[in-house]
């Protein structure tokens, strides 16, 4: 092993047991906080798809499904290679973990370039919510929000990929110089649960979003 | 000792395989997602397409979050969320169903 | 209750504590240690407690007279809402979370630290920046939409800074989040060995539920802040009502997480309460598991109760109904926690000391605003009283005669324990009562003042009003004294005050078994609890 146990255990904790069950609780309790935010733009979203709904229908045709489509999947490949990963540090198989760390980057890395692809073409139709907003169905003014809600929603979760890429990225690199064991893979396992919430958060946003009565 | 009880339970590894099975199954449900948004199912529609979310975000917290195979206080966090959640959207949407219902002078 | 842990240096003032074990600036701006983060807030929070109430002042010198000749109209709405914004946001929420709860939870349950330290002195630091995002607000000359910051004016027509406003409240939503968190963590996984959920000090229960409520209703605060921030910024119709969007969902999000925020600002009150009337009555408290469950209660129906803000809003009558009933359920578990205050009082032996004094006071007080609520709650009345002088009667009674008083009671309760010195108990005596005067002089006037019609957050008003409105200000006037003096003894005391042993209180708690001040790693080795809180005998000595 690379650093002897009680190395890792922080001071005012009794062993690396209770250590490992706080720190998962911590993740799981932040998660909590993470279902009451998304779910605050869903209620707005909920709000104006009942009151709107043939607009909303309208303009949501406008968005790229095919493309969006190619974003789940890579999401849902992203778990699970985030699940082997976990499964990998577990068992201490250093390459593999490193391995599926680097995937899920990866994969985490293809979902954003889609997505930005995605909002690129949504200002070159002029579809941004704003002084250049340019729609031509028969509903503009609820286009105009459904539109302010898709970018809020998926900027949101963009948001939430970027961060949770950034702090992937490090945990990798550590990874990489052996620094995740059996031991203490508590930090994997909860990198995975937060991967794990975003990607129930686009499997919400998806079909809400893209797929409303086509 | 309920300490070594929660040791067994909390150092649970899932095997590969459960992970590839669960794969498989949000894979079809992803393709039941985009069937139900091109199918109609009248007055049912937003409801068939959350269930299937559901369906997804189950798989996703049992098996890929090890929820299945955690303590009980960590499911009283992962699903009260959702909870309280559910009472936000009821009671606004309540409001919005009911309004409109009572005329009169008000 | 009974701990069986070897006996400690217990001289307290020359051996090493957690003031001294270190010293320099960066020892304090980079520690990691709770009880030092807890005093970074008690600095950081009376700080903005003073700035708050100045604005506070200037709008009761305004309102000394008819006209409105101390400030224009849109000064006053930026003072209103200042005030607001700073006290709520800077103040009640952060308080005694910030400052007992840091320093007291680790303490109270045996361990070592909180779960996550970097993640509580990270807490601060969220804390201050928004601090700082409202201090450049004011500089930038405020901002007019009212604390509750309603649709559209806030998002389409209003000409102040709105949306760095709603940057700072953003922020300082993190760090609740952050404080939160770490509590429940805490609290779940490291209490001392014996310490179970029904043995814990009712203060831990109250920060528990204070720390869940937080949990889930600041995110969709969240949510809302940044809706309203790209409405003003990108022009889009959410809750515009010109562009499509309802102005009732704003205040259906919004709501959705204040009300649950008053519970945030009482119930760690209503922890406090618990320990100094054990402590103070010397006497097992009446009803224990009443009162923690009461706290969960609270929790969870003061989740269910937001529309109560909406009923004249436009929201449907049926949803009035609905959330009018739920007040009134929210009422039972505050209510049966009074009652189990007051029956721990009889036949106890009353020690009359300072934190007596104020959680005496906030018995009353917080049952008048209590009841108060309820007058509110009931939709008729509700419909003659909203928007009036009776609301911000109410909610002062909870918030200040309530939060406040608690927080002071707290503060002069733990002060030797956090300090290791002792304050001048007659002024202590004489400054709560000061304020206990002068909050009723102040706030009484403004419920006869509501029940007659005079609106909210008008500076100009009919004649006849005025000696209620003088009133008022002569009482905020005292209030305003009765707030410095603690000030000025309590730092006196720092230097000149009489040094306290461990238990200037003889009271019962994890805490008092410490040295005043506790040492850096709080416990040399981990106690044993084995018998229930609040174990009271009756004092055979004065104390």
């Amino acid at each position: 092993m690379a650093h002897s146990e009680s190395s890792l255990v922080a001071p005012y904790f009794k062993d690396i047991e209770q250590q490992r069950e706080t720190n998962t609780l911590g993740m799981w309790v932040f998660l909590v906080t993470e279902v009451m935010l998304f779910g605050g733009i869903f209620l707005v979203y909920a709000v104006y798809y009942f009151n709107y709904h043939d607009a909303f229908s309208e303009a949501g045709k406008e968005l790229n499904l095919v493309l969006a489509s190619i974003n789940t999947l890579v999401l849902l490949c992203s778990s699970l290679t985030m699940a082997l990963a976990v499964y990998a540090c577990q068992t201490d198989k250093q390459k593999m973990l490193v391995t599926f760390l680097t995937l899920t980057l990866i994969l985490g890395a293809v979902f954003l370039g889609i997505k930005g692809f995605e909002y690129f073409e949504k200002y070159e139709h002029g579809l941004i919510p704003g002084a250049n907003f340019h729609y031509e169905g028969e509903y503009p003014l609820q286009a105009s929000l459904f539109f302010g809600l898709y970018f809020a929603a998926t900027g949101l979760h963009a948001t939430h990929m970027i961060v949770g890429g950034t702090i992937l990225a490090i945990i990798t690199v550590k990874a990489m110089r052996g620094f995740y064991t059996s031991v203490n893979y508590d930090t994997i396992e909860n990198m995975g649960l937060y991967w794990h919430f975003v990607d129930i958060a686009w499997v919400f946003i998806f079909p809400l979003f893209y797929l409303i009565e086509r | 000792m309920t300490e070594k009880h929660n040791e067994e339970h909390h150092n649970h590894i899932t095997p590969v395989s459960t992970y590839l099975m669960v794969f498989a199954g949000l894979l079809v449900l992803m393709a039941l997602t985009v069937y139900v948004g091109y199918a109609d199912f009248g007055p049912f529609d937003k409801a068939v397409t959350l269930i299937v979310a559901i369906c997804k975000a189950s798989l996703i917290m049992l098996f890929f979050m090890h929820l299945r195979h955690s303590s009980g206080l960590v499911w009283i966090f992962g699903t009260m969320g959702f909870f309280f959640l559910i009472i936000m959207l009821l009671l606004s949407l309540g409001d919005y169903a009911a309004r409109g219902t009572i005329q009169g002078p008000i | 209750m009974a701990v069986t842990s070897p006996p400690m240096d217990l001289r307290g003032h020359e051996e090493e504590n957690y003031l001294n074990w270190a010293y320099g600036v960066k020892s304090w701006l980079l520690t990691t240690d709770h009880k030092r983060i807890a005093l970074l807030y008690l600095v950081s929070v009376t700080f903005f407690f003073f700035l708050g109430s100045l604005a506070a002042f200037l709008l009761r010198i305004d309102l000394m007279t008819p006209q409105g000749d101390l400030m224009t109209s849109d000064h006053y709405n930026r003072s209103f809402t200042i005030h607001g914004v700073i006290m709520v946001f800077l103040f009640l929420i952060p308080a005694i979370p910030g400052i007992f709860g840091n320093f007291l939870v680790p303490l109270m349950i045996g361990a070592k630290d909180l779960a996550f330290p970097r993640i509580n002195l990270g807490s601060w630091y969220v804390y201050i920046i928004s601090g700082m995002f409202i201090i450049a607000v004011v500089i930038w000359g405020g901002v007019d939409t009212g604390w509750t910051f309603y649709t559209p004016y806030s998002t389409t027509y209003a000409n102040s800074a709105v949306v760095l406003t709603v940057l700072g409240v953003f922020l300082v939503g993190f760090s609740s989040i952050m404080t939160a968190l770490n509590f429940i963590v805490t609290i779940h996984k490291m209490r001392a060995p014996g310490l179970t959920w029904f043995r814990l000090p009712l203060f831990i229960w109250a920060m528990y539920a204070t720390s869940i409520i937080i949990m889930l209703g600041t995110p969709v605060l969240s949510a809302t802040l940044i809706l309203a921030g790209l409405e003003r910024i990108f022009g889009i119709g959410i809750f515009n009502p010109d562009l499509g969007g309802d102005p009732v969902l704003f205040q259906h999000l919004f709501w959705f997480y204040s009300h649950p925020a008053v519970y945030i600002m009482v119930l760690p009150a209503m922890g406090v309460a618990s320990e100094l009337i054990t402590c103070f009555s010397r006497k097992r408290i009446f009803g224990y598991k009443f009162i923690a469950m009461s706290s969960m209660a609270i929790a969870l129906i003061g989740f269910l109760v937001w529309g109560h803000h909406m009923f004249v809003s436009g929201q449907s009558v049926y949803a009035g109904i609905v959330f009018s009933l739920l007040t009134f359920a929210v009422a039972i578990p505050s209510a049966i926690k009074v009652f189990n205050w007051t029956a721990t009082l009889y036949k106890g032996t009353i020690i009359f000391r300072t934190p007596m004094f104020y959680v005496l006071g906030f018995i009353g007080l917080f049952t008048i605003g209590g009841l108060t609520g309820l007058f509110l709650g009931a939709l008729a009345t509700d419909v003659h009283v909203h928007d009036t002088y009776f609301v911000v009667a109410h909610f002062h009674y909870v918030m200040v005669g309530a939060t406040v008083m608690a927080y002071l009671g707290a503060l002069h309760f733990w002060w030797p324990k956090m300090t290791g010195r002792m304050y001048n108990e007659g002024l202590g005596i004489l400054s709560a009562v000061i304020i206990f005067i002068g909050f009723n002089l102040t706030f009484l006037p403004q419920f006869i003042l509501g029940y007659l019609g005079m609106p909210r957050r008008y500076h100009v008003y009919p004649p006849e009003f005025q000696a209620l409105h003088v009133a008022s200000t002569l009482g905020s006037t005292v209030l305003g004294i009765g707030y410095v003096l603690p000030l000025c003894y309590l730092i006196w005391s720092l230097r000149f005050g009489k040094e306290a042993g461990p238990n200037p209180w003889g009271a019962v708690g994890l805490e008092w078994t410490t040295t005043s001040p506790p040492p850096h790693e709080n416990f040399e080795k981990t106690p044993v609890v084995t018998t229930e809180a609040y174990n009271y005998h009756p004092f055979e000595e004065e104390v």
